[in-house]
């Protein structure tokens, strides 16, 4: 009997089934770390960017080298040859400042001779930081040189 | 046996290439003269010192107040200036001294001791489980003082030998002549200030593009002056002026004949006097 | 600091003389002083070029006349120093043994000029503290290949012994490996250079 009901039951009704799958791991909430945080270091990749762009390479301009200072550089630097005999090259670096014009040698020797020379002039009284800085240089390039390092080729 | 051999074969060579040149020159001043031979002026020149071995080189007097090329005559150039060998390695010593004698380098930084403030010792030395320090402006800190940082007005000055200088300049002029950048015009008189014309006449000799020209005093004519203030690669400059940079950056060199005549005298002069001061070392004093 | 202090002190006594010199002063007068108390003349940088005055005639100092002697400036022009070395007056002979050198050695397909005092460019270069003895024979004109196997040849004949040498044909140089000097000016002399 029950076999019968159940073998009509099982006929008649048949209700459509829907499998449901449930993602659990999948659909669950995450934490989301330092929400609202937003990243300031750039991490994209190579080149100076703005806003995740690339900016656009910078203009080429060649530079012109027919400008007067360019082309007439070097004039004059023979001029103890071909000139009359009395004007030295030297002499004729106008652009750069009387206390460095045809002087070698290195930092000590530059200073020196620039503390020298604006001696004379109102250096000392007009630029009295300038001018201890000077003196301090000195002072400390004077002990570098002549106590702490050894001149001339190494003994060994 | 074999090195008689390369004798007689360099011998021909030599005189093989001397007569193919020989040649070629008399060609071309025969169909010159065909062309104009009633203004044709050839000088002989009486020289001071007269060249010994080499024959003086001749060079042709051209024209500036036609576009076309014009022969005007043919001029005498002392081969102790105007042909001896280039020697590269001396022109580009030159051009070294040139470039470091006037230079200056003004890059600056300060030392820990200029920059301001720094005096204070920043946090104990012990206790605070920081690393120590003793001023904030040692060089290990953001806006400390730089360590061995370039320091204002270091210069790379020395003076070239003069003979070394003198040896440069007839290298240079020898280089240019013999590649044919060296002209010689008799003025620099020109019939118009339009630049146009300059151009047009540089394109038409094969010239340039950059000229340098040479003249003998400091004023050169009008006309020219105008007609080549546009152009910046076209350079008028005096004859005191001239220089082995100036020379190898412009392509080629147009001098006039007085201008090249007071060059040569005046190294000639020195080829041939007591240069004893001029070689003397560089003492700053002297300037 | 202290060299400023200490130069300070030594303008202090160049100015008070004398007495400033006394060692109980002086210590004491180096302290007192400040920098604005050292008046320090200003004086204008004329060795700059915007700033260097134009050319003026200088005030002369003498009163002068000027008149034109050609057969006494001869004797001034003697006190002149020279303007270029003199060309050699020809002689019969030299009794300072100096040669002169000889026409025909411009029709040598080499030649070797004269420097400018006249001398012979043939120079021992010692190198090496005195190792190394180098006879250089300098400003060569023409074929410097046939004149360096002559060079080889005549002292391979007069040495009896093969002689190295170097041939620089861009700079114009034979270099001989050895002290050649004598023999090779003598060579030089006998070609007529």
């Amino acid at each position: 009997m029950e076999w019968l009901s159940s073998t009509i039951l099982k006929s008649l009704w048949r209700p459509t089934v829907n499998i449901v799958r449930t993602r659990y791991h999948a659909d669950k909430t995450r934490l989301v770390r330092r929400y609202g945080y937003e990243e300031k270091i750039w991490s994209g990749g190579l080149m100076p960017r703005s806003e995740g762009r690339r900016l656009p390479m910078p203009e080429y301009r060649p530079l012109n080298p027919w400008t007067e200072r360019r082309a007439l550089f070097g004039q004059n630097d023979y001029i103890d040859i071909l000139g009359s005999g009395d004007l030295h090259p030297v002499k004729t670096l106008y652009t750069l400042p009387s206390w460095i014009k045809g002087v070698s040698g290195h930092e000590y020797h530059i200073l020196l001779r620039k503390k020298k020379m604006f001696a004379r002039t109102g250096a000392p009284v007009m630029r009295p930081t300038k001018w201890k800085e000077y003196e301090k240089r000195l002072s400390f390039l004077y002990r570098k040189l002549n106590r702490k390092t050894k001149t001339g080729p190494s003994s060994t | 046996m074999s090195l008689t051999l390369i004798n007689a074969i360099k011998k021909l060579h030599i005189s093989a290439v001397s007569q193919i040149r020989l040649c070629s020159a008399v060609s071309n001043s025969v169909h010159n003269v065909d062309n104009d031979n009633s203004s044709l002026s050839v000088i002989r020149k009486e020289w001071k010192f007269p060249p010994q071995y080499t024959k003086p080189r001749e060079v042709w007097i051209e024209n500036l107040d036609t576009i076309n090329e014009k022969k005007l005559g043919l001029f005498e150039l002392h081969p102790l200036v105007y042909a001896v060998l280039p020697r590269i390695d001396i022109i580009h010593r030159n051009v070294i001294w040139q470039k470091k004698f006037r230079w200056v380098s003004w890059a600056h930084t300060k030392t820990r001791a200029e920059v301001s403030g720094g005096g204070r010792k920043p946090w104990p030395q012990k206790g605070l489980g920081r690393a120590r320090h003793g001023s904030i402006r040692s060089p290990l800190w953001r806006g400390g003082g730089i360590a061995h940082g370039p320091r204002s007005g270091k210069t790379h000055f020395f003076m070239l030998p003069f003979h070394l200088r003198i040896h440069g300049l007839t290298s240079t002029l020898s280089a240019k002549f013999a590649q044919d950048d060296l002209h010689i015009v008799k003025d620099l008189e020109v019939p118009t200030e339009d630049p146009e014309y300059f151009v047009d006449l540089i394109e038409q000799r094969n010239w340039g593009p950059s000229v340098l020209i040479v003249d003998d005093n400091d004023y050169a004519p009008r006309n020219i002056t105008l007609a080549t203030d546009s152009l910046q690669h076209v350079n008028i400059i005096p004859f005191y002026g001239l220089n082995v940079y100036s020379m190898l950056k412009h392509d080629t060199l147009v001098m006039t004949q007085t201008a090249a005549e007071r060059i040569e005298e005046k190294i000639l002069q020195h080829l041939h006097s007591n240069t004893m001061q001029q070689q003397a070392k560089f003492k700053l004093s002297q300037v | 600091m202290a060299t400023v202090w200490r130069s300070q002190c030594a303008f202090a006594r160049f100015f008070v003389g004398k007495t400033g010199r006394i060692l109980n002063n002086s210590a004491d007068l180096g302290t007192k002083l400040t920098p604005e108390s050292i008046s320090v003349p200003i004086t204008r940088n004329y060795s700059s070029y915007a700033k260097s005055p134009l050319v003026i005639k200088i005030k002369e100092q003498y009163d002068f006349d000027i008149e034109k002697n050609p057969p006494e400036w001869t004797y001034v022009e003697r006190l002149l120093p020279l303007e270029i070395i003199p060309p050699v007056v020809p002689k019969q002979s030299y009794p300072s043994g100096w040669i002169p050198p000889k026409e025909e050695a411009k029709d040598l397909p080499y030649f070797m000029p004269r420097t400018k005092n006249h001398e012979l460019p043939i120079y021992l270069v010692i190198t090496h503290k005195g190792q190394r003895k180098i006879t250089a024979l300098r400003k060569i004109e023409g074929d410097i290949w046939l004149m360096n196997d002559l060079v080889k040849e005549h002292l391979q004949k007069n040495l009896n012994r093969y002689v190295e040498t170097r041939v620089h044909e861009l700079g114009r140089f034979i270099e001989v490996k050895g002290d050649y000097v004598n023999l090779l000016k003598d060579w030089a002399y006998s070609k007529g250079f």
